[in-house]
């Protein structure tokens, strides 16, 4: 009788289980996130309209989209997370001179959104789509060679004049940034949101109107402005080229038919990854370039993984006044900030979708095309954020 | 001393997966969609010792598996695991039954590494967190991470002295696993898994006559806590600002099972009859994905043994079909042009699809010398539901 107790015992613990599967109720925490925006300092009387706003959990990838035709504090549930803010609007304002109607624009990374309730400040600042020289085109992954090989000197600029008027290259600057997309820090001083910190600088040389460029026409800026695919069938020939880089000793080939940009700082090297950015630019009025030098430089710090403080050198700080165009590039699974204040450019582009991604080559980075006049002009799309104003992974236009 | 093991097995085409014992740490393995054959070596030993103590037999046993798990091209996987388990068992002899009591203890590690070696580039390594999905921040050039954790478990038996009666089990088992990732200070997953069985059978031995017949029923619940994280600076790094358990894969299973054999005539035989229910639910949470399936799988299988001089021949020849009653998925918030999604289907398709299967398998059993028996055995298995193939070769030594 005891053994059949026990036997029993064993039955019905074995059969408290047996049942079937149910849904689980699988819930990720979230906050109630309340968002002000602070408006441009300045400006009187502003009513901001048509506001788009998104929300992007950088741990997910998700995108939370609100649109409004008017507000000033935003209330929204949102799961817990680090999150990208960017606010894209109509402005109204008015100063001494009338009132006037513009673009705004908010951007802000790295909010942590946490707790039952957060409370997040976006600053919103204007941004001018004024048309002048753009970057139309950045060849900066290269090529591979039949034999899996990189070939690295057949990069190269384009350089449109997206305006009406005829332009003039001379004195003009590609910058490339100091930093990387891929790396981000607490630089000390933090003067991100006037200057652009540049690295490697050049310079298109002139008097000031040696080198017009028509509306709608471009200038090439070739690395190495020699046939390329006498080297490497898989590349091109910038032979045609307006103006070549003076590379490295190592890597440069001079070709003394095309005219060589000055370099302003150390030689250009375009990272083949694209976790860099760059800029045009051109020097304040009356400033010479030995001035810059002089009065530019800075050695920014930063405090390394390691708790010590390490300085940047070798860099210059181009005042955003004087910077017509900027393109930040990354790669999405390394990208940790953007290199530029969010009012030259509040987004990125790419060639590669992973880090040392092997399709990347022989790829560019394209300015879409707005219209076309009835001239027969082409107008790029230049809205200062690059994520929208750029065809990643294109093919390069100069390619056949 | 007791068993002693060497594996080595070649896995083919193997993809969404860069790391060892999946069914140990899913869904938190690191992932490409390269992949490409994976060769295994496993490496296992056990031992123990038991003493009786009046109506109590005490035992102890302790084993070891190791595996290494590698590609000798880009994705070059490195992967080493170790699972160590201790056992003690207790045993109550009663008048026509034996009790078993069961405690069980395991350790789990597993060094997990990815490297590449072409001039030109690497595809994505993701860090997968269940039915497709992974963590943005996370993904990119993440190739170290490393499981570590502990199972527990306790399991009661209850069987005849002879080989006539009824037996029942029932037990318990736990599982905790911890997911960390080149140099962030948190665990990015922590797997909590647990689990239920328990099930009869009737013995039946009579001179050349055999019969067992036994039912069993499991049931199983794991659960995955992922962590999110916020990249502050290059100085701080990654920092957990979160957690949620978010991935859910629970399963309950239903078997029977029936042999009849004879034993002792020109040749010995058995005849066996199975019938498998199973009912499977997977979710994710945020975005919301889920995935489930019901199965009935009814098989009949005979075995046919022969001695031949030295040599002892074995034959068997399996039959199965299954249906799937039920099946519904739902991918929210999914790229349908990514691989993952590609992924997702084909593998919902393997899952639910109903067919036929056929497997047979030869093995012969021979003398060495006084201490040492070896065996060859070849097998194969065909399944006309996701046209799956099986092929297996094996040659053993026993002490």
């Amino acid at each position: 009788m005891r053994q059949l107790n026990l036997f029993a015992l064993v039955l019905l613990a074995g059969g408290l289980f047996i049942t079937g599967c149910s849904k689980d109720d699988l819930n990720v925490k979230k906050s109630e996130v309340e968002l002000s925006l602070t408006n441009p300092t300045g400006l009187k009387d502003v009513t901001v309209s048509n506001i788009v706003l998104a929300f992007k959990e950088v741990n997910s990838g998700k995108i939370d989209s609100i649109k409004a035709a008017s507000l000033s504090t935003v209330n929204v549930n949102l799961p817990e997370g680090s999150y990208e803010l960017s606010l894209d609007g109509d402005i109204r304002y008015s100063d001494d001179g009338g009132t006037y109607d513009a673009k705004v624009r908010g951007y802000q990374q790295s909010v942590v959104v946490k707790g039952n309730s957060v409370a997040v400040s976006l600053n919103l600042f204007l941004y001018n789509p004024t048309a002048q020289f753009v970057l139309k085109e950045i060849f900066f992954t290269g090529t591979v060679t039949p034999q899996g090989k990189t070939y690295n000197g057949d990069k190269y600029f384009i350089i449109y004049n997206n305006s009406e008027d005829t332009l003039y290259a001379d004195g003009l600057i590609i910058a490339e940034a100091g930093f990387l997309t891929t790396t981000k820090r607490v630089y000390t001083p933090d003067i991100m949101d006037k200057t652009f910190t540049a690295g490697s600088m050049v310079m298109v040389p002139g008097t000031g109107k040696q080198y017009p460029v028509l509306p709608g026409k471009q200038l090439v800026v070739a690395n190495n402005a020699i046939n390329h695919k006498e080297f490497n069938p898989n590349s091109l020939d910038l032979r045609t080229a307006d103006f070549e880089l003076t590379l490295l000793p190592t890597i440069n080939v001079d070709n003394p038919e095309v005219k060589d940009l000055i370099n302003l700082s150390s030689a250009m090297t375009m990272h083949n990854r694209g976790f860099k950015s760059y800029v045009l630019a051109r020097l304040g009025e009356g400033i010479t370039v030995d001035q810059f030098k002089a009065d530019y430089y800075y050695e920014p710090t930063y405090v390394n993984s390691a708790g010590n403080v390490s300085a940047t050198k070798n860099v210059y700080k181009i005042p955003n006044a004087w910077i017509m165009d900027a393109v930040n590039l990354s790669v999405a699974p390394m990208f940790e900030w953007i290199l530029t204040a969010p009012s030259l450019d509040m987004g990125w582009s790419y060639c590669g979708k992973v880090d040392s991604d092997e399709t990347r080559y022989s790829k560019v980075v394209k300015r879409k095309v707005l219209s076309t006049n009835p001239d027969g002009r082409v107008v790029l799309k230049d809205t200062n954020n690059s994520t929208n104003d750029f065809e990643p992974e294109a093919k390069p236009s100069l390619m056949p | 001393m007791g068993p002693r093991l060497y594996n080595n097995v070649d896995r083919y085409e193997v993809r969404f997966n860069e790391t060892a014992d999946y069914a140990t740490v899913y869904p938190y393995v690191m992932a490409d969609t390269v992949g490409g054959d994976l060769k295994e070596e496993v490496y296992a030993f056990s031992g123990g010792l038991a003493k009786p103590f009046g109506r109590f037999h005490l035992g102890l046993n302790a084993g070891f598996n190791g595996k290494q798990t590698y590609r000798d091209r880009d994705p070059r996987i490195k992967s080493i695991s170790s699972d160590i388990t201790l056992s003690l068992s207790a045993v109550r002899e009663l008048d026509k039954y034996v009790l078993g009591l069961n405690l069980d203890g395991r350790k789990y590690n597993q060094e997990n590494g990815l490297e590449f070696v072409s001039e030109l580039g690497s595809p994505l390594v993701y860090h997968d967190a269940g039915l497709g999905v992974y963590n943005d921040l996370l993904a990119g050039t993440r190739t170290d991470a490393r499981f570590g954790g502990f199972g527990y478990g306790v399991a009661l038996q209850l069987a005849p002295r002879q080989y006539k009666g009824w037996t029942a089990h029932v037990g318990f088992r736990g599982l905790n696993i911890n997911k960390e990732l080149g140099t962030i200070r948190d665990y990015v997953g922590e797997i909590r898994e647990q689990a239920v069985e328990g099930g009869i059978a009737y013995l039946y031995q009579q001179g050349r006559q055999h019969f067992i017949a036994r039912a069993d029923v499991s049931r199983v619940k794991r659960q995955g806590a992922e962590a999110k994280f916020n990249n502050q600076d290059a100085q701080v790094g990654i920092i957990k600002i979160s957690e949620d358990i978010r991935y859910s894969n629970a399963y309950t299973k239903f078997n029977l099972r029936a042999v009849y054999g004879q034993t002792g005539g020109f040749a010995d035989w058995f005849i066996g009859i199975r019938g498998n229910y199973g009912d499977h639910l997977e979710q994710y949470a945020d975005p919301d994905r889920v995935q489930s399936y019901t199965y009935i799988n009814a098989g009949l299988d005979l075995t046919g043994r022969k001695q031949l001089g030295k040599v002892q021949l074995a034959v068997h020849l399996g039959l199965s079909r299954q249906q799937n009653p039920d099946a519904a998925s739902d991918w929210d918030n999914i790229n349908t042009a990514s691989a993952q999604y590609g992924m997702l289907e084909r593998n919902f398709a393997f899952l639910t699809v109903s067919g036929t299967g056929y497997n047979g398998s030869v093995r012969a059993d021979f003398p060495i010398n006084q201490n040492i028996a070896g065996f060859i055995q070849a097998g194969a298995g065909y399944d006309n539901g996701p046209a799956k193939r099986d092929y297996q070769a094996m040659l053993g030594l026993r002490f």
